[in-house]
């Protein structure tokens, strides 16, 4: 078959240091076909793409480009051969225009740009290809669904015809990702072949034609669309059969352990808030949804108390002392910030150390400033032990775990002590669907068992699966709130783009 | 009139080391280092104008000096990853040595060169017409240096807003994972910035000693780099901005040296006070100046 | 032991670099050789030696401190000059106090002092988020300026035609040590204390602990309940205290006065102190003496020498900073 695939790798072999990316990978994609990529998180589907672009080279097994064997050494190669890649995170410079995006690195100018031309010529794909943007907005200004416009067109004025789209509806709405699809189809009925990585079994056997499993760095197989159920492809990817949550109903009395009284602010890197209010009741997980940049950052930076505010927040029924928030947070605030690594962690530190922050101040591990090394240490194994994170060593710096243990790490810091209310932001991006189900049993549990957690994710199916009630954020207000199990996810998306008011 | 020309004459080395501040900040490395290669692109044109005798060749081996040290900025930043503010006091330092070394080992002196002869330096240039007017004249008949430092901050604006060049630069500084994505070395383009930056910033020490003071004396940067820094924030790394910032401080200095033959009262105002002028106004502009948010993305995480 | 290893190395190669250049540039050995000896191997020569040693500390401590919580604060040569004006001011209001009284207030002037000129810079930064590289920087040029009319007029020395202060009275001059020719001094005990005392502070209170952790993520840190603005202001203050201190070895006890121009770049040596050091409080008690000693032996160089000037040292210095700066490349390099 290798005659008539477009794209084949032969026992492709990755390692970065002690971890495995990708070993034994061999598949092959078919000219013009819209082919999947799935797995978990950590399964090797980006790394196996990114060496075909020309990002990094394999360290043994061949890839062939039109049964011609290629080693590309930059993605510039990549390009010039017609392969293109849109990233996780977009690749595009903040501060200038579309069309400036569009052409950097292949400006077709010398000296001086010739604006006029340029913006023929990428008008001119727009209209071949069914966009409509306007070429001279700063592209910082632009909704996430429209940047990624650009990233396409980028791949199209560069003349590619095989696009990869790595996770691409990652932070998308539901309506942003259908419009993203007919998009694709159009391109793929055009003659481009699109590769599709993507952790969102629905996707994948919907839109593609066939798709390669992946799981830990192995290919387990390549199927065509139809022979499979998503439960099977499911246990699949898993190896076993998926963990059941249990949600409870909340026994007693539930009491407010957070309310938020129209709340008021300034943009930071989303929206400002808008006279927003909620609250959230022990008991009860409380989940936000709704699309990147309506205000989530500002909230989370508001009740993390580092950014400023009109209004009133009270936590445990008394008004929120911005001032103190080391105190606030023995009082029992507990915070999982969105990004670990920027915020949850200080990389450089050990793991010892990263376990008491926030608490560095307390018994066990200072008191009158000074320190108490063998507290933190017996901390520090206690928590490895309860939270099965490996490798087994407190000193190591944070740095050396992977991003499911990181992740543990933040986590098992936050609920160290007792909380009665946890601010989750995406705690399971990023992280693979074994250590994603632990998180969300302890979540759940601590629920159970009296904490008030406010979730904030872009994974609808999370929020459902974990909230009690469901809350949609637009525009910086709670426009709309439901109990989970009267949503359905479609609704939900479109209370999310403002297809309902 | 003469406080007008003195301004413009302090500011010309302030808007030619500020502008290849704006580049090489632009493109996303901080440079702390103007002072430094002022410094040496200093030494190099006294030294050459007068062992050779001739400008020119002092203008080019003044360039050249600079440019090299700028070149070592680059290395060291780029290519082993060193913090840049630590790279850049470190050439402030190589400078503040090596020019008295030199110069000791050239002419004798660790504290001045000789005089430059009259021929090799930079001769004032008389516009046709402009140059005659009365009064306003004599604005028109400075050296060619300064004539290139009035037009410079609209050509680097030209440049960076308009060329392919300029606009990689931008990128360099706002989105260098993007620029690498496109397939463009971004290392090359910070390099060529650099060096460019590197070529203007030359000039203001060329300037400094071939035009200004007609010698080289030791330390006479005198913390001219630094205030071109100033410049370069209080303008938002934009060109025309930092162009009015130098010419601001360009007329404190002028103010200082006016005041210096004032006597309030019957006593003259000390000395060292009037020196830490330009000093105090550079700090109260910085002080004074809202960042805004049109620093260069890449300073975000580690800011100057 | 790695640490001290490389060190040594370190201090093996920026003296026999020295001896190549200066080799180069023409200097005869034999005067290479003899002012080695005369650095490391006199009494009068070591004594120097401990006296730019000393001042170097507490720079280098200053300076570490606030590499520590991610800040760069360069202004130590202008927070020194303030310090050491400062005796000669508290001596010229106040020459009669007690001899213990005397000393205490000296040396708690000279840091005050330090910390105050470090706090204009240390709020615009903590506060106003104003950089504090170039704030520091013309401070310093302001400082220069300031102290300089204070010596030459306010506090001037009516005995001497030299530009510098006039003499402390003996309740504020520190004890003599063994180096009685030189003035090297008791101070040195006092920098070896506080580099002891801040190991602790730095590894072993919270507010190190906060420090380094606002220094290595202040996003994290912050979110983890730390004061951003507090801390930073905190962590300048001292720093600026530190190196007010080097007032204490210059006047206290060296020179008794205040010498127009007396520091040969204290606060930017300073900085080379605590990069070598990887800002170490106990390794910067070596490298200070590296250091300190490499500024005597280019002094003594310039005197035996007639081809260098003492200069060499500061080009040694950059040299210095530069193999330590790209640290990270080198051992890329060798693995």
């Amino acid at each position: 078959m290798i005659d008539t695939a477009l794209i084949s790798f032969q026992d492709v072999n990755k390692s970065f240091g002690v971890v495995c990316a990708n070993e034994h990978v061999s598949f092959e994609i078919q000219k013009n076909s819209f082919h999947g990529i799935v797995g978990e998180n950590g399964a090797g589907k980006s790394t196996i793409m990114r060496m075909l672009y020309g990002m990094f080279s394999p360290d043994s097994g061949h890839i062939f480009l039109q049964g011609e064997r290629i080693h590309f050494k930059s993605p510039n190669e990549a390009i010039a051969r017609g392969i293109g890649m849109v990233h996780q995170h977009f690749m595009l410079v903040p501060t200038l225009t579309v069309w400036e995006n569009i052409v950097l690195g292949d400006e077709r100018s010398f000296g001086f740009l010739k604006k006029q031309e340029l913006i023929q010529t990428i008008d001119q794909l727009q209209q071949d290809f069914g966009f409509s943007l306007n070429l001279e907005r700063i592209v910082e200004d632009l909704a996430l669904g429209e940047k990624q416009q650009v990233e396409i067109l980028k791949l199209l004025y560069r003349k590619s015809d095989v696009l990869i789209l790595d996770e691409p509806t990652a932070l998308l709405t539901p309506t942003e990702a259908a419009h993203l699809f007919e998009r694709l189809k159009l391109l793929h009925t055009q003659g481009k072949t699109i590769v599709l990585i993507s952790h969102k079994l629905r996707e994948i056997l919907e839109f593609c034609e066939r798709f390669t499993v992946m799981r830990k760095g192995t290919v387990i197989g390549t199927f065509e669309t139809g022979g499979i159920s998503e439960s099977e492809l499911a246990q699949t990817l898993l190896g076993r059969q998926p963990l059941t949550l249990k949600k409870n109903v909340p026994a007693h009395e539930p009491s407010p352990v957070l309310r938020v009284h129209k709340v008021s602010s300034t943009p930071m890197t989303g929206m400002g808030l808008n006279q927003l209010s909620l609250v959230v009741r022990s008991h009860e997980i409380v989940g936000i949804a709704g699309i990147e940049g309506q205000g989530q950052e500002e909230l989370v930076r508001i009740l993390a108390q580092l950014h400023p505010f009109e209004g009133s927040i009270e936590f445990l029924e008394e008004p929120l002392n911005t001032r103190k928030r080391y105190q606030n947070r023995q009082r029992g605030f507990g915070i999982i910030p969105p990004d670990r690594q920027e915020e949850g962690l200080i990389l450089n530190f050990s793991a010892a150390d990263n376990l008491i922050l926030g608490h560095h101040r307390e018994l066990p591990f200072y008191s009158k400033g000074i320190r108490h090394s063998q507290a933190i240490e017996a901390h520090a194994q206690h928590q490895f032990t309860q939270f099965e994170i490996t490798p087994k060593n407190i000193d190591l710096p944070a740095s050396a775990f992977s991003g499911g243990n990181q992740q543990k790490l933040v986590i098992s810091r936050e609920t160290q002590i007792p909380l009665r209310f946890l601010l989750a932001c995406h705690p399971t991006r990023g992280v693979d669907l074994g250590a994603m189900e632990h998180i969300h049993q302890h979540l759940v549990e601590m629920a159970n068992n009296g904490l008030g957690i406010l979730l904030i994710s872009s994974d609808l199916d999370e929020l459902l699966k974990l909230s009690h009630r469901v809350l949609v954020l637009r525009e910086g207000a709670i426009v709309y709130q439901e109990d989970a199990e009267k949503i359905t996810f479609s609704d939900l998306g479109l209370w999310i783009t403002g297809a309902r008011k | 009139m003469e406080l007008i020309l003195a301004t413009l004459r302090l500011a010309t080395p302030l808007i030619f080391a500020s502008l290849g501040g704006v580049l090489c900040e632009r493109a996303g490395i901080a440079t702390i280092c103007l002072e430094g290669i002022m410094l040496v692109a200093a030494f190099a044109a006294g030294s050459t104008a007068v062992i050779s005798g001739s400008s020119e060749m002092a203008l080019f081996i003044g360039v050249c000096s600079g440019c090299f040290l700028m070149g070592l900025h680059e290395l060291l930043t780029q290519k082993a990853d060193a913090d840049p503010v630590v790279s850049g006091m470190a050439i402030n330092i190589l400078a503040l040595g090596l020019t008295p070394l030199l110069s000791k080992f050239f002419f004798d002196s660790a504290t001045n060169t000789p005089s430059l002869p009259p021929t090799t330096r930079l001769h004032p240039v008389p516009l046709p017409l402009l140059g005659d007017l009365p009064t306003v004249g004599i604005l028109f008949k400075q050296s060619f240096l300064i004539y290139i430092a009035l037009l410079l901050p609209f050509v680097v604006h030209v440049l960076l807003k308009r060329s392919v060049l300029g606009r990689r630069i931008h990128s360099a500084g706002d989105g260098p994972e993007a620029l690498s994505a496109a397939g463009v070395s971004v290392h090359r383009v910070r390099a060529l910035a650099l060096w460019i930056g590197g070529w203007l910033t030359s000039l203001a020490g060329v300037y400094l000693v071939l035009d200004h003071t007609g010698q080289f004396l030791r330390d006479m940067t005198a913390g001219r780099g630094f205030i071109a820094l100033a410049a370069v924030i209080f303008g938002r790394w934009q060109p025309i901005p930092v162009f009015l910032a130098c010419l601001f401080f360009g007329f404190s200095e002028a103010l200082q040296m006016v005041l210096q033959n004032v006597s309030v009262g019957s006593k003259t105002i000390p000395l060292q006070w009037l020196q830490s002028i330009p000093y105090l106004v550079a700090l109260a502009i910085l002080i004074f100046s809202r960042k805004g948010n049109k620093e260069p993305r890449v300073f975000r995480r580690r800011p100057v | 032991m790695k640490q001290a290893g490389s060190l040594f190395l370190m201090f093996l190669i920026a003296v026999g670099t020295a001896f190549l250049i200066l080799l180069l540039i023409g200097e005869q050995p034999s005067t290479l050789i003899q002012a080695f000896r005369y650095t490391f191997f006199t009494r009068f020569g070591l004594g120097y030696s401990f006296y730019y040693t000393t001042p170097l500390i507490f720079t280098g401590l200053a300076v570490a401190v606030c590499f520590h919580a991610g800040l760069f604060n360069i202004g130590a040569e202008g927070q020194l000059l303030w310090g050491s004006i400062a005796v000669v001011c508290l001596s010229h209001f106040f020459p009669d106090l007690p001899r213990g009284f005397a000393l205490f207030s000296g040396i708690l002037a000279a840091g005050l002092a330090g910390s105050l000129w470090a706090f204009i810079p240390a709020y615009f930064k903590s506060y106003r988020g104003i950089h504090e590289v170039v704030t520091t920087l013309l401070l310093n040029l302001i400082a220069t300026a300031w102290v300089n009319y204070l010596i030459l007029y306010t506090f001037k020395n009516p005995e001497s035609q030299a530009a510098e202060t006039e003499l402390i009275t003996i309740g504020y001059r520190l004890p003599q040590t063994l180096f009685a020719t030189t003035p090297a001094n008791s101070s040195f005990f006092l920098a070896v204390l506080l580099t002891v005392f801040l190991q602790w502070v730095l590894f072993k209170t919270t507010f190190g602990f906060e420090i380094r952790a606002l220094g290595e993520n202040a996003r994290a840190a912050e979110l983890s309940g730390i004061t951003r603005s507090k801390r930073l202001l905190q962590a300048f203050l001292l720093s600026g205290f530190l190196s007010g201190l080097v007032g204490v070895n210059e006047v206290m006890g060296g020179e008794y006065k205040v010498i127009e121009g007396f520091s040969p770049g204290y606060g930017f040596t300073g900085i080379a102190v605590a990069l070598l050091a990887r800002n170490q409080p106990l390794v910067i008690l070596f490298t200070s003496f590296l250091l300190g000693s490499l500024q005597n032996f280019s002094r003594e160089l310039e005197f035996f020498g007639d081809v260098i000037s003492k200069e060499v040292a500061w080009v040694l210095q950059a040299l210095l900073i530069f193999a330590v700066g790209t640290r990270k490349w080198w051992e890329k390099k060798w693995n």
